[in-house]
């Protein structure tokens, strides 16, 4: 599919229409895979810093800047949270069950992986306890979501849920700490199978 | 507050956890403890996880913001980004915060901006909310000298930023090629200068913190002006603490640039621009600075300003080409008072043109100690200059557009011309009211536009007499006006005589449509609004000591309304109506001493909001009806001797308006009503025996009240209403026996409530407090056992109400006071040695 029918899509659907979410899913997604596989491929420590370049990479690829407005943007990356989200998470399962189950990269005990390993630990263990929050406030875990896979601003984050700024402001700053909280209670090194 | 019709309970809990930990946050360290008893009672449970939830937060620091921000050097924010843009580098750092070089990728180019950073502590939550406001009206500047502000937004730690083209150049200041330049090539520049400044004007957006370091010299030789309007975002912040006129800096500005008026806590102008343009042709004549200001504080450098004349310019810089035109033209752009100057930028700007030509100038020989002006034309720059420019924009255009056709129709009957004007004075007086009505500092605009308003009304009101849409607009515009006017209960200029004109004006209107009235839908709705009017009519004759005109009016809106109420029972509207109507009816009927009747009005008032409150629990207005019918109730409870009732509801009133208040944080209009329930939960305490408490309570309330009094002098409810604190306070240290402590509070309030009583001479209430003040100067003396003291403090007072009560102006506290302060007097005689 071409930029040009991309971006129309993301604005029928931004605009209201359901069906255009249908027809843009599997392209956006498709193009985060991919986009994701480069860079977590690289192995940098920060996922969470991938998360977001990746989003912001697929969305420049696969949209026309120049014809769309700051909320289809917002919009974008509404749903490109939760795709990225679900292929970090899956990788970093995967990467623990690939050294779990002796493959290469389980060998190198390097620093790098070291670290790395501690954030796929807490991409998993973030992840679990959006879940969590998920079932007390969805809409809390939304805007945690939103913010933290793709850097979406409180505005943005605002205009995709359709609430106000100070919502989003007031469910972020509370969920920082429950989640905080929450998280701080992870063991400082992965377990040992 | 929604609550989804099947939420769980853990849902419910953590939704209930959130609202605590929210609004604790928002609490000074001090009142979180009192917060947390209050709102978790017995639920320790909650206590924890709130007191969990902050410690989390504390250690949580940069935790999730990670995702957002990139691994960096802690000092500085280059390498992270923000929306679209990402920070390269830091250009610079100054008082305002930093600015970076900064780039947004455009179809694969990476544009160049300046993106800049404002941290300052000026900007609180209402300062944002206008920021966006006045984003919009900058970025409509477009002039190739002014660097064109192309963005902006607030980022996720709450920093609002600006970005801006990016431009090369150095500061004037600092430009070695600007020193090379010769005069005429210094003029040209300068010139260049007023053109841009010229033009802001025009689309009404002053600068406010012109200086060289604000002005680039381009490689070319261009000139680029930066920052405008920037200095303006941050005046006027609502947290008065740092805004007090004529005490700290403005610090939004640079001192030594800026003008005296602006020194001193004024808003940015014409005016001040004019004089910040005389700065800068100064030290571009002479390339130093007018009148330095070392490290002098900004009220001494005021001072300075004010005393002192800069030397000629020509003298400065031992030029003798300067000496004459240029020396006059630049001193009588930074004259002192603003009124003196040149009263346009293309005015300055023409003298200098003229000059240039060797034509005569305008600018007479200057002599500094000329100074008749006593009064300082600024009503136009006042409604240019206050804080939103959005107000200004309208106000501006407004009065412009107004006088104009004014002018031009001489009052012919255009129809469609005259509709237009309609519209506009509808827009002027309803749109900009209402924004500026929750901004403290407001005052003074408003007065201005009340003068233009009803000069505007009158005139339509006599051409308009078989029109009965403009009629209406016509009653709902004077009624406005009351309110601005003076209206008791919102902030208020003190011209209750002017204010009832208007209403009354309003309501002869309304009675005329409801007797044309054609049919029963027309009927209520002019029903309705006859009754608002007459609400408002019965506050005012309240507060001038009118209480038997005022319960008439009370009990005639009362009947329309609850007539209306009949015909449409489950109208939410029309139950708020009655409920209010009920809680003023009694106020009147206390006025005039009827107490029986009082608390069963009171009571059914009570019941109505409680109801309202539970049905719309999102409603401020519900919710603060319900706050004040407590109040009443705890009032006529405390004056039939129930102190511990009154304290009951005293505390449940305050309990809803924290609330209320902490949702508006910062908001003029709930600060009064949060100061009012402090201040009367305290002398309820007082009256109950509990001192210390009563004036821990007192010392919330002085909280609330002072800030608005410290940044709008002319706020005379604010003012009225500390006064009454400080009173009440001093009733607590009597009872203490601190009695010298008292007394010097006293005379304090004293000579306030003298100023307050003088300004507003038809408001019997403050002549009322007066006297009272002397009954208390009594007491106190009285327990001080100095009695001839206290029977000359007796005296006065007694001699006040009788004045008042000759008039027909004295209420029922009155005069209960006066048969209290008889007694004391005969017994303070007897003691007498």
């Amino acid at each position: 599919m071409t930029t040009p029918e991309v971006t129309q899509l993301l604005k029928q659907w931004s605009d209201g229409e359901r069906a255009a979410l249908d027809s843009l899913t599997p392209v956006v997604y498709d193009e985060l895979r991919r986009l994701a596989a480069i860079y977590l491929h690289r192995e940098r420590p920060d996922h969470t810093l991938q998360a977001t370049a990746v989003v912001h990479e697929a969305y420049m690829r696969l949209v026309d800047q120049q014809s769309v407005r700051w909320q289809n943007r917002a919009h974008f990356f509404g749903i490109a949270a939760q795709m990225i989200r679900r292929i970090l998470v899956d990788h970093a399962r995967g990467v623990r069950a690939a050294k779990r189950g002796g493959g290469v990269a389980a060998l190198s005990l390097d620093e790098a992986l070291g670290v790395s390993e501690k954030r796929d630990l807490e991409i998993e263990a973030l992840d679990d306890a959006l879940r969590t929050l998920s079932q007390i406030d969805p809409q809390q875990a939304r805007v945690v979501e939103l913010r933290f896979f793709t850097g979406l601003s409180i505005e943005e984050t605002a205009e995709v849920l359709d609430v106000s700024e100070s919502t989003v402001k007031r469910d972020w700053v509370s969920a920082k700490a429950w989640l905080f909280r929450e998280l701080s209670k992870i063991p400082a090194k992965p377990e040992v199978p | 507050m929604k609550t989804g019709p099947s939420e769980s309970a853990p849902a419910a809990r953590w939704k209930r956890v959130k609202e605590v930990f929210d609004h604790a946050l928002d609490l000074p360290r001090g009142e979180l403890t009192r917060y947390l008893d209050e709102v978790c009672g017995t639920d320790s449970e909650l206590r924890e996880e709130v007191l969990s939830l902050i410690a989390a937060l504390g250690e949580a620091g940069a935790f999730m913001e990670e995702a957002v921000v990139s691994l960096a050097s802690p000092k500085t924010s280059a390498g992270r980004r923000i929306g679209p843009y990402h920070l390269e580098s830091l250009l610079g750092q100054g008082g305002m915060g930093e600015v970076y070089l900064s780039t947004r990728e455009v179809d694969g180019y990476k544009m160049p901006v300046a993106l800049k950073l404002i941290r300052h502590s000026a900007v609180t939550p209402g300062a944002l909310r206008r920021f966006r406001m006045e984003r919009q009206i900058l970025a409509r500047l477009h002039h190739p000298r002014i660097t064109q502000l192309l963005d902006g937004g607030i980022t996720d730690d709450g920093l609002p930023y600006l970005v801006t083209e990016y431009v090369e150049g150095t500061p004037l200041d600092k430009s070695a090629d600007a020193r090379a330049m010769e005069l005429p090539a210094r003029l040209d520049a300068f010139l260049a200068i007023c053109d841009a400044v010229s033009y802001a004007h025009r689309q009404l957006v002053a600068h406010g913190d012109l200086k060289p370091g604000n002005i680039l010299m381009q490689p070319g030789g261009g000139i680029k002006l930066l920052d405008f309007g920037i200095s303006r975002l941050l005046q006027t912040s609502e947290d008065t603490t740092e805004a007090k006129p004529g005490g700290t800096t403005q610090p939004a500005m640079t001192p030594a640039w800026t003008s005296p008026e602006q020194l001193r806590g004024d808003p940015a102008g014409i005016a001040s621009d004019i004089y910040s343009l005389g700065r800068i042709l100064y030290f571009l004549l002479t390339w130093e600075h007018a009148v330095p200001m070392e490290h002098l504080a900004p009220m001494q450098y005021y001072e300075k300003l004010k005393k002192e004349a800069p030397p000629h310019p020509s003298l400065r810089a031992g030029d003798r080409k300067l000496e004459g035109d240029l020396d006059n033209i630049s001193l009588k752009a930074i004259e002192f008072e603003p009124a003196e100057r040149f009263q346009s930028v293309e005015a300055l700007a023409e003298d200098v043109r003229a000059h240039l030509a060797s034509r005569p100038i305008a600018a007479r020989a200057h002599t500094w100690t000329y100074r008749t002006h006593k009064f300082i034309r600024r009503n136009r720059l006042v409604v240019l200059a206050t804080g939103a420019v959005a107000l200004a924009l309208i106000g501006g255009l407004g009065m412009t557009l107004w006088q104009a056709r004014i002018a031009r129709l001489n009052y012919e009957r255009a129809e469609r011309r005259f509709q237009d004007v309609r519209r506009l004075a509808n827009t002027f007086i309803f749109d900009m009211d209402d924004a500026i009505a929750r901004l403290p500092g407001a005052t003074a605009v408003r007065g201005t536009m009340v003068r233009n308003s009803l000069q505007y009304l009158d005139s339509l009101a006599q051409e308009s007499k078989d029109d009965p849409s403009l009629q209406e607009d016509l009653a709902n515009a004077y009624e406005k006006v009351g309110d601005v006017q003076g209206r008791p209960g919102s902030m208020n200029l003190g011209g209750t005589a002017a204010s009832l004109q208007s209403y009354r004006k309003a309501e002869g209107i309304r009675r005329a449509l409801l007797r044309e009235a054609k049919d029963a839908a027309e009927r209520d709705r002019w029903e309705e609004a006859l009754a608002n009017t007459l609400m408002r009519i019965s506050s005012i004759l309240r507060a001038t000591g009118d209480g038997q005109q005022a319960l008439d009016a009370d009990r005639t809106a009362l009947e329309m309304r609850r007539r209306l109420l009949e015909r449409k029972p489950d109208d939410v509207a029309r139950q708020r109506n009655v409920a209010s109507s009920l809680t003023a009816t009694s106020a009147s009927v206390s006025m005039l001493g009827g107490f029986q009747g009082v608390l069963e009005l009171r009571r059914e008032g009570l019941h109505l909001y409680e109801q309202l409150a539970k049905r719309n629990p999102g409603s401020d207005d519900d919710q603060q009806g319900l706050a004040v019918a407590h109040t009443r109730m705890a009032s006529i409870l405390l004056h039939e001797k129930d102190v511990k009732g009154a304290i009951k509801h005293y505390r449940e009133s305050l309990r809803i308006q924290t609330a209320v208040h902490t949702a508006h944080n910062g908001q003029a209009q709930f600060r009064i009503s949060l100061g009012l329930a402090h201040s009367n939960l305290g002398n309820a305490l007082r009256v109950a025996g509990d001192a210390k408490g009563a004036l821990a309570s007192f010392a919330l309330a002085v909280r609330q009240f002072e800030p608005l009094v410290n940044a709008d002098a002319n706020e005379v409810r604010a003012r009225t209403l500390l006064a009454t604190v400080r009173l009440r306070e001093a009733k607590a240290w009597n009872l203490l026996g601190d009695t010298s402590r008292a007394a010097r509070l006293l005379r304090a309030v004293l000579e306030e409530r003298r100023l307050l009583a003088e300004r507003n001479p038809a408001n019997a209430g403050a002549r009322g407090e007066v006297a009272e003040t002397h009954g208390v100067l009594g007491d106190v003396a009285l327990r001080a056992r100095q009695f001839g003291e206290a029977v000359s403090q007796y005296e006065t007072a007694l001699g006040l109400f009788t004045a008042l009560e000759k008039e027909g102006r004295a209420n029922t506290a009155d005069r209960e006071e006066m048969a209290r302060i008889r007694t004391r007097l005969t017994d303070a005689r007897i003691k007498k040695p």
